[in-house]
């Protein structure tokens, strides 16, 4: 059960990881787009940095006065001919309100509440501290991110995006800006100031200021994007190196497997030449039997048809050799049995095949020999027999019969012919070779 | 007509057909005895003597024509008085009933390049 259970979970395992990783992906971006918001209120009814300013500044009459209401603060002005663009608003500081402000560049929108009684626009300025700008101690040098807008009558707030804001353009001609510093900055601002607009005319006039509300995101877009990305980048890499671990194990197990069964083959062939040399081999005096004996006729038989090199098949038997068994025991006979093998051995070729045809009876197949040959390697085999001394108890004698094969012809008829030879030997008073000779009859 | 063809088709089947070949079975036993007083060790050429001559009769036409059932030699060999290097094998039937059979009484030299030269008592 466990074995299965790793299986699947070899199985599963990398897609689980690339389901789990698709799963955040989509998770994060359904969050980041229906949440993670991030509201940042600024109500003025109670921040107390906060004063009015007038075009005095610039050499104007204008009057202001600010008033603070349970919600927010009322500026109640009246603008005079005097400077060549008259104006009164708020300014709002924020963080040390010179250097140090606010970071509004991570919203993605400012939701202002101002209510005019009166007409003309406002002026909304994002004031942008850059050091490479900032003059010390001059107000003037913070950036003018500005826009202008006709406040509603209604109760909704205005609402804008960062990219809306553009840079003052007399700011940066007085200052003489260079234009690649001429661009929108919200990450730093200390100040933001709400002006009477450009065409707000003379004479009294009321701005109601609620306060600001900034909205964004808790992480970025970027920051997000970069993160999915890092994070299908990571798990790759992790699934490439598990991938690699595993692939290393498997070949570890795949090679100990291949020796393993290496091994056994190799055992098994030890076993089957074995199975094999022994089904063809006489267990008791080594030389082979009659399926032995089989293949090595085939080849002869080949040789001769192809080659016309003739083979000669000598059969004998132990004469008496029952009378040995009754006599001596069975003992005894093995051992006649073994010695004429050991003899036999001692005479014949190499390329000569011994084999035990049953009981007392051997076949000497001779290749490359014609019947002559094998005639006399019979007489010499037989007086070897009869003058050795293959037990102590008596004398031991062989019968033969010799044949020579015809091409073409069925093998039996060559054992018969010598068997015929044998028995021949055997009616003649034994101990004797006959060589059965042959004449074509057609 | 079809017969024939019929017939003519067998024909030619059985001539296509491997064919064993049939062969007389005759045995032939030969004992090789020295003269006496003869060394057969020394006789260098002796055992292909022996080899040749057997080879030899069996092809013999006395020896193939023979009605003898069982034919079986004895022969007695030793050098020739003449030529030392030549050995002379006299052969004669085992059963000496049948001496006067033409088969039954032989006489072979054989020179020391194993030339052998088989003569039966009728002149053959």
């Amino acid at each position: 059960m466990s074995k299965i259970l790793e299986k699947l979970y070899a199985l599963f395992r990398m897609n689980i990881l690339i389901f789990v990783l698709l799963a955040v992906t989509v998770i994060a971006l359904f969050a980041y787009q229906n949440g993670l918001d991030v509201i940042d209120p600024l109500y003025l009814s109670d921040y107390p940095y906060v004063i009015a300013e007038t075009d005095s500044a610039d050499g104007g009459t204008s009057a202001v006065q600010l008033t603070r209401t349970d919600s927010s603060i009322v500026v109640d002005y009246e603008l005079r001919e005097g400077y060549a663009y008259p104006y009164v608003g708020v300014k709002i500081f924020l963080g040390d309100g010179k250097t140090r402000g606010r970071d509004l560049s991570k919203y993605d929108s400012i939701f202002v509440w101002v209510k005019p009684r009166g007409e003309g626009t406002v002026r909304l300025y994002m004031r942008g501290y850059d050091s490479t700008l900032y003059r010390a101690g001059d107000e003037s040098s913070l950036k003018f991110n500005e826009i202008e807008f006709f406040p509603l009558e209604e109760t909704y707030p205005a609402v804008f995006v960062p990219k809306e804001f553009r840079v003052a353009g007399w700011w940066v001609a007085q200052n003489e800006i260079n234009v690649h510093k001429a661009h929108v900055d919200l990450s730093n601002i200390p100040l933001i100031e709400i002006q009477t607009g450009t065409n707000a005319p003379l004479g009294y006039g009321t701005l109601e200021i609620k306060g600001f509300c900034f909205k964004g995101k808790k992480i970025a877009k970027e920051k997000l994007v970069t993160s999915l990305v890092a994070m299908w980048f990571v798990t790759f890499l992790i699934i490439l190196i598990i991938r690699f671990f595993d692939y290393s194990r498997e070949r570890a197990a795949n090679k100990k497997k291949r020796e393993e069964l290496e091994k056994n083959l190799l055992a098994l062939e030890i076993e089957k030449s074995e199975y094999e040399k022994s089904s063809k081999e006489d267990p008791l005096t080594g030389c082979l039997n009659r399926a032995g004996f089989s293949s090595i006729l085939m080849r002869e038989q080949e040789n001769l048809s192809k080659n016309g090199s003739p083979v000669s098949f000598v059969i004998l038997d132990i004469d008496h050799f029952k009378q040995i068994n009754d006599s001596y025991g069975h003992n005894v006979g093995d051992e006649v049995l073994v010695n004429l093998t050991k003899l036999i051995q001692g005479k014949i070729r190499n390329t000569d095949a011994l084999v035990r045809w049953g009981g007392e009876e051997f076949v000497i197949l001779c290749g490359d020999t014609p019947i002559q040959n094998a005639q006399f390697l019979a007489e010499k085999l037989r007086m070897a027999i009869e003058n050795g001394e293959l037990i102590k108890q008596q004398k031991v004698t062989c019968s033969f019969g010799i044949a020579e094969m015809i091409a073409g012809e069925d093998p039996k008829r060559l054992f018969e012919r010598a068997d015929k030879a044998l028995y021949s030997s055997k009616e003649n008073g034994r101990n004797r070779v006959t060589s059965a000779t042959f004449k074509r009859t057609h | 007509m079809s017969a024939a063809l019929l017939v003519v088709g067998i024909c030619c089947l059985s001539g296509c057909a491997q064919r064993q070949p049939e062969v007389e079975y005759r045995p032939l036993q030969i004992h090789w005895t020295a003269a006496p007083g003869q060394d057969e060790n020394s006789m260098t050429n002796k055992d292909l003597c022996v080899i040749k001559i057997t080879s030899r009769l069996m092809s013999e036409k006395p020896v193939q024509a023979s009605k003898v059932e069982n034919l079986a030699y004895d022969v007695v060999f030793g050098r020739t008085a003449e030529n030392a290097e030549i050995l002379e094998f006299n052969g004669v039937c085992e059963d000496l009933s049948l001496a006067n059979q033409p088969e039954c009484r032989w006489y072979a030299t054989c020179d020391e390049q194993g030339d052998v030269v088989v003569k039966f008592n009728n002149g053959d």
